[in-house]
């Protein structure tokens, strides 16, 4: 059989599928993606309409979904491998990829992780050929810092050999992820003075169900009409930090 | 570098081109995808329709044209050597895939890696839908688990449709080229040399059906057909054995099934009632015992 029995007639090759790959990261803040989780799509969307998150529902069924987290919680199979074929062959076209790593740098579950998320990003770069990486932190209310993007840009720059850039996106009451952003930022604040007042009386809990529960707390309260606004004033915050380990733990903390 | 050629072969059908093309532009898979349309030599006419059609695909798209039919197995073989990406799909102008298919197809295979597989040796098939014109859409579920040769000989429970599938091309090239002188039933062929070759087919667990199949027997030649089926036993004729003398009598009474049933859709009657007659001569001890179990189900009825 020869190739050559037939004429090529037409030819359209798709210039949206040759731009240089960029690679976006949401770095965090943890604060404001857990414990409630987040949907990874929404994040993408706020971002722009040719950013898509990178699903791995062949790893874990809601994998992907709010956080690629999972990525770094073993070395011991070929997920990084398949994750990286993913990267380089699902996403070749007009569509860039997103990836929301909440344990980025934060200590938040940071304990729990088995590859550093630097290397598996190096490795990206290196063997898909990422062009250009897209920092990014999510804000409400201006919580983040331009010296904290400075100083995460700068970071990256120091690990990773390739072009960065670093932002926020700052997300206003108008969008629909606003509440649980400001609901997940309010259980830790709680959670975290919570954990002081225990960790006085020699109860040592697990910062991640504890603010799980405050999250809990928080709901019932919206659902009965009561909204608590954010706040970072620390009588207000020990006030419901108080009155939450009353009602989990049945003693009045004075 | 693209990641995938979808490739379509196509044959006087310009409108039925033009909504394969529809629904491969609205995949939701995101990654880089050509398609390649070879034209078995199609009048002027229906070519640039055709052409046409192509040029208002929104993707890379390459258009091919032999200099006079050939035939769909040479036509497919060409489109294989012409193709160039890692991964490869099929499709027949008039056909059409789901959105989801390419994306659902694509995930499957990276948690069949992620669960050790070679994906070099693996074929990932979906259900589908029959499309008859004038009757209600039926799903057809693929079922991979069992023993798949046996499966696809019988063709009941999986059924050997090229354009269910995606696979690297390594998985394409284990199963070689397709038979020249088979111009029907060369999938089934392709099929049966690939499992044969040590491949294995895989569907995703999504129960969704991702390709519709609008299928019809009109103006298809029974004689092609019967001859098909034929030459397909007699290369596999150990591998039949294999499975039992009912199993091979349950082959060819199917297989004249099939061609008196393309002989009666094409209004030849005769020609349709003489391959069951023949049918019916060469397993006559299969055709007895059926006819057995029929009576005594009713009489126990």
């Amino acid at each position: 059989m020869s190739t050559l029995d037939y004429n090529k007639m037409y030819q359209h090759d798709d210039c949206s599928q040759n731009k240089g790959r960029v690679l976006h990261i949401v770095a965090g803040p943890p604060d404001l993606l857990r414990p409630h989780n987040v949907s990874a799509r929404e994040i993408a969307s706020m971002i722009g309409e040719d950013v898509q998150r990178v699903p791995l529902f062949w790893l874990q069924r809601d994998g992907g979904r709010h956080t690629h987290d999972i990525l770094l919680e073993n070395n011991n199979d070929n997920r990084i491998r398949v994750f990286l074929r993913s990267l380089s062959e699902d996403f070749g076209g007009a569509i860039s990829p997103l990836i929301v790593l909440s344990t980025l740098f934060g200590e938040y579950g940071a304990d729990n992780l088995k590859v550093n998320p630097f290397n598996l990003i190096g490795q990206a770069v290196r063997e898909v050929g990422i062009d250009n990486i897209h920092v990014y932190f999510i804000s409400i209310s201006n919580i983040v810092s331009d010296e904290r993007v400075q100083e995460a840009k700068l970071y990256f720059r120091r690990h990773i050999d390739v072009e960065v850039d670093a932002g926020v996106i700052e997300c206003t009451p108008r969008q629909s992820i606003y509440d649980i952003f400001q609901r997940n930022m309010m259980a830790n604040r709680i959670a975290r003075v919570l954990s002081d007042c225990l960790s006085l009386e020699g109860i040592s809990a697990d910062f991640p169900r504890l603010s799980k529960a405050v999250s809990a707390q928080l709901d019932i309260w919206a659902r009965n009409g009561m909204i608590i606004n954010s706040t970072d004033d620390p009588d207000q915050l020990k006030y419901l930090a108080d009155h939450i380990k009353q009602v989990h733990f049945g003693t009045n903390h004075k | 570098m693209v990641t995938l050629d979808v490739l379509i072969p196509h044959f006087r059908d310009p409108d039925g081109l033009a909504k394969s093309l529809r629904s491969i532009a609205a995949q939701n898979w995101t990654g880089k995808l050509r398609v390649l349309v070879l034209d078995d030599g199609s009048p002027d006419e229906d070519f640039r329709k055709a052409q046409r059609k192509v040029e208002e695909f929104p993707r890379a798209i390459s258009l091919l044209r032999n200099e006079k039919n050939v035939g769909r197995p040479v036509t497919r073989n060409r489109l294989l050597a012409a193709s160039e990406a890692p991964y490869l799909a099929w499709l027949d102008a008039g056909d059409t895939w789901h959105a989801d298919k390419l994306r659902i197809q694509f995930e499957h295979l990276r948690r069949l890696e992620y669960t050790g597989w070679d994906t070099r040796r693996v074929w990932v098939t979906c259900h589908y839908q029959w499309v008859v014109e004038g009757t209600k859409p039926r799903t057809r579920y693929q079922k991979t688990q069992g023993d798949q040769l046996q499966n696809l000989l019988l063709g009941d429970d999986l059924r050997a449709y090229l354009w269910t599938l995606l696979g690297r091309r390594e998985a394409f090239q284990a199963a070689g080229l397709f038979d020249e002188h088979l111009p029907r039933l060369q999938d089934l062929d392709y099929f049966v040399r690939f499992v044969r070759a040590g491949g294995s087919i895989g569907v995703p667990p999504s129960r969704l059906p991702l390709s519709e199949y609008y299928k019809s027997d009109v103006g298809r030649d029974h004689v092609q057909v019967a001859d098909s089926a034929e030459r397909i036993f007699q290369k596999n004729r150990s591998v039949y054995e294999k499975y039992g003398r009912d199993f091979v009598d349950r082959v060819l009474w199917k297989n004249a099934r099939l061609s008196a049933r393309f002989a009666a859709h094409n209004a030849a009657y005769v020609a349709s009632l003489y391959y069951l007659l023949r049918g019916g001569l060469r397993v006559p001890r299969y055709i007895v015992q059926r006819v057995c179990h029929k009576l005594l189900s009713r009489l126990s009825k």
